[in-house]
């Protein structure tokens, strides 16, 4: 029993090793991931899943280097295809986004641009990243196959982004971030601002896409139930770390770790009326971490080493990880 | 520890408003700057005229035309005025007027953008046009037109005019906060909560209006001081007392600039430059706070 | 038994002028009735653009009807004397969705509870009021110390939502409307939140409208439920049938889209629904007959015609579609009354 997820099976396209961000704060540093170590392998779909505070966005960030001016990244590793991104100058690094990892950013719909058309602004990525010159002719085809993919009409081209309704919005950037084929796509909570019957299409859209491109998803949120729809394996984060990472069976039949156990009893369903379990307790002040496990204010199995021990991830079952001293035994 | 939470709970509008207006300070260099600029120089007008003998700056009070020297440090000018006198007399009154027309033109303009923006309907269309068409209406024409009537002009009347002309520009962004601060949540809270209308104005929207309110005033007092000045360096501004526009257009009279007396047209020019400064740096500092695109006025 | 708060076919448009006579129709003849002595959580679903949220302001009578009454205790809220709506203010009371956006930031978050407590006049004295505000606080699930003196910043999300239940608490209403109470909140905090306004209800006899698009949490809630598609009653009824059973095509469509956490269930499970036209067109006002007609995949002719009645197909529910036409006519506010009782 290894206590890194990041096995050396060969054909990995990410693999994340001990991520560590802070955040400079005016109270003082923030450690918003701690040493978050993960793997995906090409064409899976990694569901990444927290509340505020648990450290997804800003891991998820990361793998872009697309975070705040105040967020440092203190240490690890985070290799696409056996380069780490982390180590890249910044130039080739803007090169690598997009073409080789890009992202959906949350709220993407806000993020076009209202006074350029659609066609431009997809004619604009695909310049930014070309080395040598393209022409026009390879472009218009482009976009139109990039449009096509998402199930939008070639005519969206020529809109303005105000003339879309949220949804086709939403489809314009998952097509802008499969627009140069690359390898890794990662999804910020694409679908919150979204109804539910168009969330739906866009994440089966979102499905569509990255099958056929066998372009691997982590898809960010804190939506189980989308979760339970899309992911193949689901790593679920707490306080910065990872708590548990397993497929998406395991965590909803089999939760190991004591928060996702909870979690999944809390979830809302429409088997039984007035279920409501939630969680007691506050979410983990990241300023000052509780000593020991950070769930383990709030854990319901706390045992006495949890406020002075910290458990790592550990192999519990095939594929199923769990970061607990439950299951711990050998560990000091 | 009960009853002072909630008791310090009811101040907490305005003891919030002064605690922010000092965390400010501390965190904008450029404004902090600006401000002790013409801190400094009101000062040494105030300080000044305490010691020194408003009668030095009367005509004939000393020899005329006398280049600085010890007795006389800014020297005389040609009317026998002890410029230092001049000066420190000089500058608080035009501070009073920019101060007086800021608050004139601040305090009515808020009142109108307040409740045009938060009634809407009919008196706001009408107070929106009516501030429109006084916006395209010059106000030195203004001045000059009406000094030209009244027999003593003072420096309360002219703030006064300066004040009533200078009103829309406040009301129009006053206007615009409030037409959006309504629709907040928080305005629906406190109405559910018992509020009345005016209540909601004045509790609720009007002390987040605190950066719009001190842009507005920095803008004011800057106009009001140039307008005044304006007016006095043609001659038509208060002639009693001395205020630097006069000195300037006694100075302009009398071609100081060609006889070389520089101590005469200088201080004057000097310290508008300080005041300019100062303000333009206030309004500069202020602009990122009262730029609309920034959500609320306080906060992390 | 009383009506303490009815709509009564009303309806409200947006953007009229001199110059545009038509405007956007946010809400469409509806009627809803809440009784005094049976309390009760009523949900109204639907998404965004449903016109839920009007329907809420108008209920709360923050904005006025364009046709139709609001009625508080058989009275209407336009025209209505000082006195009776000074009561009405005080026991229609609300839940906002956003928890930053509730608190003005000038202040701390006391003024919230403290506002209210001072314009109702609840309390005899500083001292009482104090209580009263602590035992609220606790009711909530909050500590008083840990609250109380902080600005919104400087609380969490939760704790805010939270606040605002123990403000309801305070003021003790006979009626709270909850927009979206818990849709901005963790998801662990959710079903305590939630918890606490079933509570509301069944320790106060609060009666609760809960506005929502998660059909999930309607279920979890409510009684009887609305669901609402472009300011129109789709389906309206026990939340028992109209979301283990939905008979309206649009309300299929919705269940069938809810992301069950269940990883072998696609989705809401409905397979047979396959829906024409992805998205709901705003722009296109459809002139007459029924809106969800050009994404229903069970379109007649009929249904381009006229917008089709309400159709009572059970004892406790009533369908807006031309497949059940078969059944009884019903109005709007016959089935509102009937559900209230």
């Amino acid at each position: 029993m290894t206590s890194n997820p990041v096995k050396d099976r060969a054909p990995h396209v990410l693999v994340v090793r001990d991520l560590t961000v802070s955040y400079r704060t005016a109270a003082g540093p923030v450690r918003a991931v701690n040493g978050v170590s993960f793997a995906l392998r090409p064409g899976e779909r990694l569901g990444l899943v927290g509340e505020s505070g648990s450290g997804k966005t800003t891991t998820a960030l990361s793998l872009m280097r697309l975070l705040q001016e105040s967020a440092v990244i203190e240490g690890g590793q985070v290799l696409l295809d056996g380069v780490d991104l982390l180590g890249l100058s910044r130039e080739e690094m803007r090169q690598a986004r997009f073409a080789q990892i890009s992202l959906i950013p949350q709220g993407a719909m806000n993020s076009l641009n209202p006074m350029m058309k659609i066609g431009e602004q997809l004619r604009d990525t695909i310049l930014a990243h070309s080395a040598g010159s393209v022409s026009k002719t390879d472009i218009y085809a482009r976009i139109q196959k990039a449009l096509e993919s998402v199930e939008l009409r070639g005519s969206v081209a020529n809109s303005f982004p105000h003339e879309l309704s949220g949804g086709m919005k939403q489809r314009v950037c998952i097509a802008m971030g499969i627009l140069l084929n690359p390898k890794v796509i990662i999804a910020d909570e694409p679908t919150s601002a979204l109804d539910v019957v168009v969330q739906r299409q866009v994440m089966e859209t979102l499905r569509r896409v990255q099958e056929s491109l066998g372009a691997a998803v982590i898809l960010v949120g804190h939506d189980m139930g989308l979760m339970a729809q899309f992911a193949d394996r689901i790593g679920v984060m707490y306080g910065g770390k990872l708590s548990e990472l397993s497929p998406v069976r395991g965590i909803f039949r089999d939760p190991l770790h004591p928060y996702t156990q909870l979690l999944i009893k809390s979830l809302p369903n429409l088997e039984m009326k007035e279920n409501f379990r939630g969680i007691p307790g506050l979410t983990p002040s990241l300023l000052k971490p509780p000593p020991g496990c950070m769930f383990h204010p709030r854990c319901p199995q706390a045992m006495a080493r949890c406020s002075t021990d910290i458990p790592t991830l550990v192999e519990m079952k095939p594929d199923q990880w769990v970061s607990c001293l439950l299951y711990d035994k050998g560990q000091s | 520890m009960s009853t002072t939470t909630v008791s310090r709970a009811k101040s907490d509008g305005i003891g919030s408003v002064i605690r922010g207006v000092f965390a400010f300070l501390g965190s904008n260099r450029l404004f902090t700057t600006g401000l002790l600029l013409l801190l400094g120089l009101l000062l040494f007008g105030l300080i000044g005229s305490s010691f020194i003998d408003i009668k030095k700056a009367d005509l004939g009070a000393n020899p005329l035309n006398r280049s600085p020297s010890w007795e006389y440090p800014l020297g005389t000018d040609g009317f026998g005025r002890d410029m230092v006198a001049v000066m420190v007399y000089a500058i608080p009154n035009t501070f009073r007027i920019g101060f007086l027309a800021g608050i004139v033109g601040v305090a009515i303009g808020t009142l109108v953008g307040l409740f045009a923006g938060y009634y809407k309907g009919k008196a706001d269309t009408f107070f929106s046009t009516f501030a429109d068409v006084m916006l395209v209406i010059p106000t030195l024409a203004i001045l000059i037109t009406v000094s030209a009537y009244v027999r003593v002009m003072t420096v309360e009347i002219m703030a006064m005019i300066v004040g009533l002309l200078s009103w829309p520009l406040p009301a129009r962004v006053i206007r615009s906060q409030t037409l959006s601060l309504r629709e907040r949540l928080f305005v629906d809270v406190a109405k559910l909560s018992g509020a009345s209308d005016f209540e909601i104005i004045i509790t609720q929207i009007l002390p987040n209006l605190t950066a719009y309110l001190a842009a507005a005033f920095v803008g004011a007092v800057s106009g009001g001081i140039l307008a005044s000045v304006g007016v006095e360096v043609l001659g038509l501004g208060p002639q009693n007392i001395p205020t630097i526009g006069r000195t300037l257009y006694y100075a302009f009279q009398r071609s100081a600039l060609f006889r070389g007396m520089f101590w005469w047209w200088g201080p004057p020019v000097v310290t508008l430059a300080i005041i300019f400064a100062g303000l333009f740096q206030m309004s500069v500092s202020l602009d990122k706070y009262a730029n609309p695109r920034l959500k609320g006025s306080q906060g992390s | 038994m009383t009506t303490l708060l009815e709509a009564q076919n009303v309806s409200r448009v947006f953007g009229t002028s001199l110059l545009n006579k038509s405007g956007t129709i946010a809400v469409d003849g509806v009627s809803l009735v809440i009784k005094e002595d049976k309390p009760t959580i009523t949900a109204i679903a639907g998404e965004s653009g449903s016109g839920k949220t009007t329907l809420a302001r108008l209920l709360l009578g923050m904005i006025r009807p364009s046709s139709g009454e609001i009625l508080y205790r058989g009275r209407s809220l336009l025209g209505m004397d000082r006195q009776s709506r000074d009561e009405f203010r005080r026991q229609v009371q609300a839940i906002f969705q956003d928890p930053y956006e509730s608190y003005n930031p000038v202040y701390k978050v006391d003024q919230v509870l403290t506002l209210p407590l001072r314009k109702f006049r609840l309390a005899k004295s500083k001292e009482e009021g104090y209580a009263q505000v602590e035992a609220s606080l606790r009711m909530a699930g909050l500590r008083p110390e840990e609250t109380l003196g902080r600005y919104p910043h400087q609380l969490s999300g939760g704790q805010r939502q939270r606040i605002m239940v123990a403000r309801a608490l305070l003021l003790n209403p006979r009626i709270i409307l909850a927009d979206e109470p818990v849709s901005m909140v963790d998801a662990s905090l959710r079903a305590t939140i939630l918890e606490s306004l079933v509570k509301l209800k069944r320790e106060l006899g609060i009666s609760l409208v809960y506005i929502t698009h998660d059909l999930t949490t309607a279920y979890q809630v409510s009684q009887s439920i609305y669901i609402l598609y472009r300011g129109s009653v789709a389906e309206v009824g026990s939340v028992e049938k109209v979301i283990k059973q939905p008979k309206h095509p649009y309300t299929r469509l919705l269940v069938s889209s809810i992301p069950l956490p269940d990883p072998d269930v696609r989705w809401g499970g409905d397979r047979e629904l396959e829906v024409k036209s992805s998205e709901a067109n705003t722009r296109v006002t459809e002139a007459q007959g029924c809106k969800f007609a050009n994404r229903c995949p069970f379109v007649m002719p009929e249904c381009h015609h006229a917008a089709p009645p309400l159709y009572r197909t059970d004892d406790d529910r009533a369908v807006a579609c031309y497949l059940y036409k078969d059944s009884p006519i019903v109005s709007g506010a016959e089935i509102a009354t009937s559900l209230a009782s």
